[in-house]
């Protein structure tokens, strides 16, 4: 019997709309082979602004959730859309990521991994696939969760500029702080890190997963795979 | 070791152990060389890569996937990963 992928998207910016699409294209190919049902969750409280165009692709202004749901219903029939037009809470979280789900993780601040980190940790089983970047480097980590053990480590584990974040997630800011958000980024460095959360995705469905995070430097060339693997008595806590 | 060095032996590589016993690897972001380290504590290895490999001083020690002090000697055959701080942005 043909099975169900539920999978999540949180942040839909630069890496996210890179993301989007080849994933939904990926899905939608592999699901005229196994017949599997494909519901994809799009999950971003902020809107596109023109502004935001030198970077991130949609179609209309509006909710980048809603605007980007809509584009990928349209290109992808076979697939299921939905978009939820906040950001992420710890009062949404458990709405937002069950156990079972595939949720990748393309926000621009360490309090909302943090929090995402936290509440896959409470779950049995779930793949959580995150990226980030700066100008010209960037790095994707993925913590896997099977039968309640941590197979690779949380995002916060090594990382105490996630486990202690000094920024604030989007929920907590005002309009006007908002609107100031926004080191410079570039888009070649935000398509490296969705590229290289979608080659952790097949590594990991295909199961062939052999690292817990890689780092990426466009100007060096380079991608660094790491083992994060769980030493003996981490998953006693 | 000068930066040239440093930079001379950086190489692309699946993080791992050493191929040779006698060394130890060590990593930083995209980074990653195999020195003569033994014996030399990891506080030494963090000082005289600092520079060369811009390391932060936020970035947590780890060997062999532990967590470990500043003061941990090195034993040949070990990895010791400064780890990167993760990208912020998206």
């Amino acid at each position: 019997m043909p099975g169900k992928v539920d999978i999540t998207l949180i942040g839909i910016g630069g890496i996210g709309c890179a993301l989007a699409p080849f994933l939904a294209r990926y899905l939608q190919a592999e699901r005229q082979l196994t017949r599997e049902e494909v519901r994809i969750t799009l999950v971003d409280g902020d809107a596109f602004e023109s502004k935001n165009a030198v970077r991130q692709s949609f179609e209309t202004l509006g909710n980048k959730a809603k605007v980007k749901a809509s584009e990928l219903a349209r290109s992808f029939p076979d697939l299921s859309f939905r978009a939820v037009p906040e950001f992420v809470t710890a009062a949404n979280l458990p709405h937002l990521i069950k156990t079972g789900n595939l949720v990748f993780l393309a926000v621009d601040n360490h309090a909302t991994r943090r929090a995402v980190s936290r509440r896959c940790e409470e779950l049995s089983e779930v793949v959580l696939i995150s990226g980030g970047n700066d100008f010209t480097y960037g790095n994707v980590q993925i913590y896997v969760r099977q039968d309640g053990q941590d197979i690779t480590l949380p995002l916060t584990r090594f990382h105490p500029e996630i486990a202690d974040p000094k920024d604030r997630s989007p929920a907590e800011m005002s309009c006007e702080e908002l609107a100031q958000e926004g080191a410079p980024q570039l888009l070649f460095m935000n398509l490296g890190v969705a590229c290289a959360m979608l080659n952790a995705f097949y590594a990991w469905r295909s199961g062939q997963l052999r690292y817990g995070e890689v780092y990426l430097d466009i100007v060096e060339g380079r991608a660094q795979p790491v083992v994060r693997a769980p030493r003996d008595g981490e998953n006693d806590r | 070791m000068s930066d040239a060095q440093v930079k001379g032996v950086t190489r692309t590589k699946v993080a791992g152990q050493p191929k040779t016993q006698d060394q130890v690897r060590v990593l930083y972001g995209v980074h990653s060389l195999e020195a003569n380290l033994s014996g030399r504590t990891v506080a030494d290895v963090r000082q005289a890569l600092r520079q060369a490999l811009n390391i932060s001083p936020q970035a947590v020690a780890v060997v062999d996937g532990r967590e470990v002090e500043e003061g941990v000697i090195l034993l040949a055959g070990q990895q010791l990963e400064f780890v990167r701080l993760a990208g912020e942005k998206g």
